[in-house]
């Protein structure tokens, strides 16, 4: 009775329609030969039913309507006339980068990407912390959102200036995974492409930033060795961070949920038993060829690149 | 230093969520003419931030977020000033919100239950009739609540089981007011 007084929160993210699908099967399973669960369940979805029954109709006073539809209006109006200008804004602002860039690769190329892999330093760690917060107050939207490790791998690869693929193998094998991917999405950092990948359990966000290796990260307030690669973790507000570094690119993974020791794998990975951290590999190991391996030109081309984007962006309205 | 990447052009912002975002308003301010201002306030911000959105936002769940901010600044602000004691008169009365006291003795059995669970939400916490409507009648889930209100999820979790605890003892409560005025008769 005690064991099932603890499940009641599962009951009610049942009747949310919030547990995950295997959570679900086991639970539906488990009030087969429970009563209090099962009566607790009707219940709960009774009253769900019943508050649902009592929505009013609430229709917004029309004056407020017509206000609300006169600044749309103003709004499309406005939009309209900015656009107009859009082509010449953007051709000029596409010419005079093109031009300084090219003076900038004949006089700075090697400088420009020193100074830029030095500087790499928490950029990587705060864009992960910005990218969550973002994601979950949807301010940053999923520019792919799938379920599918692929799908999302090819569609970053186009867009970033590093390859890589998402592993599936060893705990990170999707049979074991609790998490499921959402999507991907893009961020600059320094002017540089950074992939931007959102994760969800049962009501909880994850997001993982993965940048060139040039990025450091950040050391935390404990370390978990797993396959050799240092997995640092600590704490930033309500979030917390596990960062580290593998065949070239540098991971930054952001979860409300605590990741600092061994048996914390367990809350995302099925087959994680506590104390297999050491042995296992990484959770989010990608798996990622030796291909990031990037010249100072080509790095600042596409950095000029970028910039140039940029730049035609902020004279979009 | 860092910036997201505008992937898609942003979407065209409607009166579709006009409707919902008043009721919302409503459940925060219990005042008609304050949820008209954070409605119109909601859209003016919602607009001139709209190139901010991408195609697949959900703009539900960021409209309902920027009228909430508001609405804690104008808590904020009112905080500031000089408290005022307001007359009787000038406390409007929202219709939406029944009042607590049952009225509903000459309607059907449904429509009294109806009327019950209403006059029971209407007597709870304003954090948990808020959780209610955003779960219940917006159909949010948890991790576009928690971003509403900005919270962790659990919080959600824990504030909307105590808001259904609460609302099923003021259920029964009412049930057995009903009971023993029918015994009565």
């Amino acid at each position: 009775m005690t064991e099932c007084k603890a499940l009641r929160a599962e009951v009610e993210m049942l009747v949310d329609g919030e547990l995950a699908d295997d959570l679900r099967v086991e639970m539906m399973r488990h009030m087969q030969t429970c009563a209090p669960c099962r009566m607790f369940f009707e219940q709960a979805k009774l009253l769900s039913q019943q508050i649902r029954a009592a929505k009013e109709e609430v229709r917004a006073p029309d004056v407020l309507r017509s206000r609300v539809e006169q600044l749309i209006s103003e709004r499309a109006r406005s939009m309209h006339a900015v656009s107009g200008q859009r082509p010449d804004l953007r051709r000029r602002l596409g010419w005079s980068l093109a031009a300084a860039a090219v003076v900038l690769m004949i006089f700075g190329v090697v400088g420009i990407a020193r100074n830029s892999s030095q500087r790499g330093g928490a950029a990587l760690v705060q864009a992960a912390i910005q990218s969550h917060e973002a994601l979950v107050g949807h301010r940053l939207q999923l520019g792919i959102a799938t379920e599918s490790n692929q799908a999302a791998a090819d569609w970053l690869n186009t867009r970033t200036p590093f390859h890589f693929q998402i592993a599936n193998a060893g705990i990170a094998n999707d049979a074991q995974a609790k998490y499921r991917l959402e999507g991907a999405s893009l961020a600059d950092v320094e002017g540089k492409t950074v992939a931007v990948l959102s994760f969800r359990m049962p009501g909880e966000a994850i997001s993982m930033v993965v940048g060139p290796g040039k990025y450091s990260v950040n050391k935390g307030d404990s370390v978990v060795y797993s396959d050799g690669i240092a997995l640092y973790s600590r704490r930033s507000g309500d979030l917390h961070l596990v960062s580290w570094k593998n065949r070239g690119l540098s991971y930054v993974l952001v979860s409300p949920m605590s990741m600092g020791s061994p048996s914390s794998c367990v809350h995302c990975h099925a087959g994680a038993a506590a104390g297999r951290t050491q042995n296992a590999r990484l959770p989010y190991d990608f798996g990622m060829e030796e291909t990031a391996q990037y010249s100072a030109v080509s790095e600042y081309l596409a950095s000029s690149q970028q910039g140039m984007r940029a730049a035609s962006d902020k004279a979009l309205p | 230093m860092f910036s997201f990447r505008r992937r898609e052009p942003a979407q065209s912002l409607g009166t579709e969520y006009l409707d919902t975002l008043y009721r919302y308003a409503l459940v925060l301010s219990r005042d008609r003419s304050m949820a008209e201002d954070l409605v119109q306030e909601t859209y003016v911000r919602a607009l001139e931030a709209q190139d901010r959105l991408y195609a697949n936002s959900n703009v539900k769940g960021w409209l309902f977020t920027i009228l909430r901010n508001l609405w804690f600044n104008e808590l904020r602000r009112r905080r500031n000033q000089p408290q005022q004691v307001e007359s009787e008169d000038g406390i409007q009365e929202v219709e939406m919100l029944p009042s607590a006291s049952p009225t509903a003795h000459a309607l059907l059995e449904q429509q009294e239950s109806t009327s019950r669970v209403r006059a029971a939400i209407a007597q709870l916490p304003q954090e948990f009739q808020e959780v209610l409507l955003l779960r219940e009648y917006e159909d949010l889930s948890y991790r576009d609540m928690a971003a509403v209100l900005k919270c962790p999820t659990g919080t959600v979790m824990s504030r909307l089981s105590r808001a259904r605890m609460n609302l099923r003892s003021l259920l029964v409560k009412a049930e057995e007011e009903a009971f023993s005025l029918g015994q009565r008769r």
